[in-house]
């Protein structure tokens, strides 16, 4: 039989029944569209964080307090072990062309009668090359004002427009509580916006000077970090070495004991941050699959009230020569005109799903075609799984039977 | 002249639940030589229906044999019954049975297209030109009279050129006038050497056949020969004016 013919006959009888039709793809609709959703801002995250990554130049060493062990867990309980004379002591490893203390927390910051709670920076004026950050106003802050403690605060944009709506944010000042600790930083800077997103969005965070961050705020020695900037990339092993034998002494770790600190280069962040982000999105697609799922029985509930009500139609079929798989072939046919148009549709609202939640939201969304590929095929399996039971059981009624029902 | 059907002690026995049997056919045999016409006439709950969809391949008797061009239906897959069906059976329901929808020409098309010919369209408005619905061959079944209904379904029961037209009760929904032409046409295929068998309940149809068979009760009561049959050319033109269609 002509598949043409075939494709007429399915046409036929899925618009006589418009609004039927329609209201059984509409699961498939919303779940292909949800798919590529959720895979677009799966993608988009992925995107951004990768692209900040990168950015941070191929000769960048992290030190962290802890140890990433197999499964990305880290040892809780040795987080406090970086402190301000380890950075200094890396700094003077030969190789090293700066080694940037960093500590952060989070806190309250108040300007007026506006306040956010957002992500503290305390670090050297070095992290502003090293981060490859802009400004958009005023001034980083430089040396002296971290020797000497002082409570200046950069803001990053989002920061700034939440707590500062007329845009006047520099010369301000911005209360910042941490438990009960309270002070007062003046503005001197605000970022320019890098419409980032995901875990550190680097928009939404103030910087202050590492010192008035330790002493003045959360009360601590102890670092976040130590941004080792290697002089050149062929000294990186090497370097990684030293500062290990470096840290282990120095936190008299015992020589079968195990590191306190982590040392990760941008590969070792790239895969750490790649297979985090793909496990992120495996779980919105397996989320977003399961109303293609709800989808596909619908499918399959409707295709087997069709067979129903044409069971004298497939008698009369019968009759006249239709083999068993004629009469598969058609309601297969109609099963997978139905889920594919609502695999087409899914993807058309999926796409304008992703544009304009990537355009009121801070999270980036990237359709790809890869997705747009993923979602297709996913509603025309979806036809075929659950168009087939229906199609079989057309194909077996009895033709007598199916002439004389009534 | 060779048997086109030869049945040989068949019966057919429905179960109706778990313990109500029917027996609807109690041991039938007889044949039918190429180029009859025989009409099976009986009351209701005769089996004269049950006999026709035996002899369709439509349905498979309990117990007996049924030759068709001597081959025996008996031992074919449900597949091979469809081809079977489709190359040498043409059939005419008492509901026509017409697809909705689906113009004229598709509908007469539809067994062709289950035997994977080419060129369906010349052969479908040939078939359809013949029952004289050539200016209706585009018309869904719901803008047809109810008798150029049945005639499209006996241009679909043509269009295959088989040598066996079974009939079921073909004029049942039509009246006298519709029935006339439905009948002319059945007659005229028999003077083409097709073998017709027709099953009907309405006497002044059966006597178009050549030959009838009575069924009582699951058997055959009479077999004979009609000696003054019936032509429906001939009731068709003492048919009153009145009565004919512009």
């Amino acid at each position: 039989m002509k598949v043409l013919r075939i494709l007429k006959m399915a046409f036929r009888a899925l618009t006589h029944n418009k609004s039927r039709s329609f209201l059984t793809i509409l699961g498939v609709v919303i779940g292909v569209a949800a798919v590529i959703m959720m895979l677009s801002v799966g993608a988009g995250t992925q995107t951004s964080v990768l692209q900040r990554i990168s950015s941070l130049g191929t000769n960048l060493l992290m030190v962290q307090p802890g140890n990433v062990r197999t499964g990305n867990i880290a040892t809780a309980t040795q987080f406090q072990s970086l402190t301000m004379e380890d950075a200094q002591a890396i700094q003077s490893i030969e190789g090293v062309a700066d080694a940037a203390p960093v500590a952060n927390g989070r806190a309250q910051a108040i300007a007026g009668s506006n306040n956010v709670n957002t992500n503290i920076i305390g670090c050297t004026p070095e992290y502003k090359s090293a981060m490859n950050i802009k400004m958009d106003k005023g001034v980083f802050f430089a040396q002296p004002e971290v020797d000497e403690w002082d409570k200046v605060a950069v803001l990053g944009a989002t920061v700034a427009k939440n707590l500062f709506p007329q845009g006047n944010a520099v010369g301000q000042t911005v209360e910042l509580v941490v438990n009960r600790t309270r002070a007062t930083f003046k503005v001197i800077g605000v970022l320019a916006s890098k419409g980032g997103a995901g875990f550190q969005n680097q928009d939404d965070q103030i910087l202050i000077p590492i010192t008035t961050a330790q002493k003045l705020l959360f009360g601590r020695k102890n670092l976040s970090q130590i941004n080792v900037e290697v002089a050149s990339q062929d000294q990186m092993e090497n370097v990684s070495k030293k500062i290990t034998q470096l840290l282990r002494i120095r936190h008299d770790i015992s020589s079968n004991g195990q590191d306190d600190f982590t040392i990760m280069n941008q590969q070792d962040l790239l895969e750490t941050v790649s297979s985090a982000s793909a496990s992120f999105t495996n779980l919105l697609v397996g989320i977003a699959s399961i109303s293609l799922l709800v989808g596909g029985i619908g499918i399959m509930n409707i295709m087997l009230v069709s067979v129903t009500e044409r069971t004298r139609e497939i008698g009369l079929r019968k009759a006249v020569g239709a083999l068993k798989r004629d009469i598969v072939a058609q309601f297969l046919v109609e099963a997978i005109a139905l889920s594919s148009l609502g695999g087409l549709l899914g993807i058309l609202f999926g796409i304008g799903g992703s544009i304009l939640f990537g355009s009121l939201s801070s999270m980036p969304t990237v359709v790809t075609p890869a997705s747009i590929l993923l979602g297709f095929l996913f509603s025309v399996i979806v036809g075929v799984f659950f168009g087939f039971y229906p199609a079989q059981r057309a194909a077996n009624l009895k033709p007598i039977e199916a002439l004389r029902y009534e | 002249m060779s048997a086109v059907i030869q049945v040989q002690d068949l019966t057919k026995t429905y179960q109706l639940g778990r313990t109500a049997m029917v027996k609807a056919l109690r041991g039938v045999t007889f044949s039918v030589e190429e180029g009859e016409f025989v009409a099976i006439m009986g009351p209701s709950g005769s089996g004269k229906s049950t006999l026709m969809h035996i002899l369709g391949c439509l349905d498979l008797p309990t117990s007996g044999v049924y030759l068709l061009n001597n081959q025996d239906t008996g031992k074919l897959s449900d597949n091979e019954l469809a081809r079977l069906r489709n190359r040498n059976i043409g059939f005419v329901f008492q509901n026509f049975n017409l697809l909705p929808r689906t113009t004229a020409l598709e509908n007469v098309e539809l067994p062709l297209v289950y035997n994977g010919y080419r060129n369906v369209r010349k052969l479908a408005i040939e078939a359809l030109e013949r029952v004289g619905l050539g200016p209706r061959l585009h018309h869904r079944p719901n803008e047809l009279s109810i008798g150029e209904q049945q005639r499209v379904a006996i241009a679909r029961a043509l269009i295959t050129n088989p040598k066996l037209i079974l009939a079921d009760e073909p004029t049942g929904n039509l009246d006298t006038r519709s029935s006339e032409e439905v009948m002319a046409i059945i007659q005229s295929l028999n003077v083409e050497g097709r073998t017709i068998v027709l099953v009907t309940h309405e006497f002044d149809i059966g006597q178009h056949a050549k030959r009838l068979i009575r069924l009582r009760d699951g058997r055959i009561v009479a077999d004979e020969i009609i000696s003054r049959r019936l032509l429906a050319q001939d009731i068709l033109k003492s048919l009153s004016p009145e009565e004919a269609r512009a």
